[in-house]
């Protein structure tokens, strides 16, 4: 599925990317575990600050599968805000949106 | 006004949608899976399947333009011996009623049933018995769509309305009728006018025909002229068994002899120009022309220039002269070339991309969806939403493509 372009905002006229199914990602820890970069698209982005995290962990009795994920909301050194998530499942990890 | 005499000639149009293209199909079945497109001689496209055509993929235009339009593209040279022996087996079948047939080009040609059949009930069962021929002739990707009509005009819109395989047979009492609600791209005028008529607001033969006529001669001369007319349904042109042409042929001296390709097709050129404002106005347009070339060191030679469809635009007939003088073996320099008119025809309908054919309603999302969706594949989605509060947003909605929701 491709990326799905969102209008934000009141003018609507930013767009925002959103990956229904999540973007595969590979994320780069650190010795305690905590991301420190992610490539993308064959792309380093070193993280500047992790903004907000937060877990979900749903619909265990439901037939599309029990989600359970931890989200992250990141800025990066070349100035991507992002929403990634790691799948505490399947342990992959998957950028969510990318803000423009 | 249509006098008795008139009323009883009869035309049966048959027409071959897209000839080059099923004809090609016929040979490689394959090609009938992508968009499909052909390159004449000239380097340009002759033919274009109707999926090339959804992406804007038109006629004259190079590969190279072809392919920006639509990257899944299949473009291959024409087989022009296959699709001419196809043609030929084509006319042969028409003929076999030994009746007068005027060959209009690929796939199009016109009977004259002048005297043996005056009504539909009569033309009926011999329409009948010539698509059956022509489909065991040619096959069934080949079947023509047949038009019966008192004028040639009119019949080859009824052949052009009718699906293939199918005929229409239009009574003199309900010409107008028909006529009326057809489209304007009907008319073989050149595409400014069409797009003039266009944004004019003038989408029907039934509007055009009821503009003043000397607004239509003023705005358009001879050609929107005689166009108005075949749209109100008089059309006098009778079936010429062999489409002869009278033009004398023409003897263009290079004064001073020269071997640089640029005076030399200044002087064609020019001596082309009288014959093309002709055509225009008749809307006809050059389907073969004989070259015959006198060099300074006494050698001559000469060379047939072949269009695909009848052309009268300068722009084309040069960019065909360019790259057949180009070709040429030049022994020296040119001191004279001679040029005679050896087949014309009707010029083909125009086709716009620009402009859709005029809807009878709005189109729906899945409608204009689909033609994109064919050639970038799925890009339009349309949200449904199952469950707004949900902390996962593929759960929160889901997404359809819109085609499919159609």
């Amino acid at each position: 599925m491709p990326a799905i372009r969102c209008r934000n905002g009141a003018a609507g006229l930013s767009m925002s990317r959103l990956w229904l199914e999540g973007e595969a990602i590979t994320v780069h820890l650190d010795e305690q575990g905590r991301p420190t970069a992610f490539t993308w698209c064959k792309r380093l982005h070193r993280l500047l600050q992790v903004q907000q995290r937060w877990q979900v962990d749903v619909d265990w009795w439901s037939t599309a599968g029990r989600a359970r994920r931890e989200y992250l909301a990141v800025t990066t050194v070349d100035g991507l805000f992002c929403v990634i998530y790691q799948d505490l499942v399947s342990r992959e990890w998957r950028l969510a949106k990318v803000y423009d | 006004m249509h006098s008795k005499m008139d009323d009883a000639i009869g035309i049966l149009c048959c027409y071959v949608p897209n000839f080059l293209i099923a004809s090609a199909c016929c040979d490689q079945p394959g090609w009938t899976e992508r968009p499909l497109a052909l390159l004449g001689a000239d380097e340009r496209v002759v033919a274009v399947s109707a999926a090339a055509r959804r992406s804007g993929v038109q006629i004259a235009v190079r590969a190279q333009a072809a392919r920006l339009a639509c990257p899944d593209l299949h473009l291959q040279p024409l087989n022009i011996q296959a699709s001419q022996a196809r043609q030929t087996a084509y006319l042969a079948a028409l003929g076999e009623w030994e009746l007068p047939v005027e060959s209009q080009g690929w796939g199009l040609a016109y009977i004259d049933l002048n005297g043996i059949a005056h009504s539909t009930a009569a033309v009926q069962p011999l329409a009948t018995d010539l698509g059956r021929r022509l489909r065991r002739t040619l096959g069934a990707a080949l079947q023509p769509a047949l038009g019966w009509d008192s004028s040639k005009f009119t019949a080859r819109a009824a052949a052009m309305w009718a699906a293939p395989g199918r005929m229409k047979l239009v009574e003199q009492a309900d010409v107008a009728r028909f006529l009326a609600g057809q489209p304007i791209s009907l008319l073989p005028l050149s595409p400014p006018h069409l797009q003039q008529l266009q944004w004019l607001g003038i989408h029907t033969l039934g509007q055009f025909a009821q503009l003043p006529a000397t607004a239509v001669w003023q705005r358009f001369g001879a050609a929107g002229k005689l166009a108005q007319q075949w749209a109100r349904g008089k059309d006098n042109r009778p079936v010429c068994g062999a489409a002869a042409t009278t033009y004398p042929p023409v003897t263009v001296d290079i004064d001073p002899p020269t071997a640089s390709l640029q005076p030399v097709m200044a002087n064609l050129l020019a001596s082309l120009q009288p014959l093309l404002r002709t055509q225009q106005g008749r809307m006809e347009g050059i389907r073969r022309l004989h070259l015959a070339y006198c060099f300074a060191n006494g050698a001559e030679s000469g060379s047939v220039l072949d269009f695909v469809y009848p052309v009268n635009q300068p722009a084309r007939i040069e960019a065909a002269l360019m790259q057949q003088l180009g070709a040429q073996p030049w022994p020296g320099a040119l001191t004279s070339v001679r040029w005679t008119l050896l087949a014309t025809g009707e010029v083909v309908v125009a086709q716009l991309s620009l402009f859709a054919a005029p809807a009878s309603r709005v189109a729906s999302l899945g409608d204009l969806a689909r033609p994109l969706a064919e050639r970038y594949g799925a890009v339009f989605f349309q949200a449904q939403q199952s469950n707004a509060s949900h902390p996962l947003p593929e759960r929160r909605s889901r997404f359809v493509d819109v085609p499919s929701l159609a």
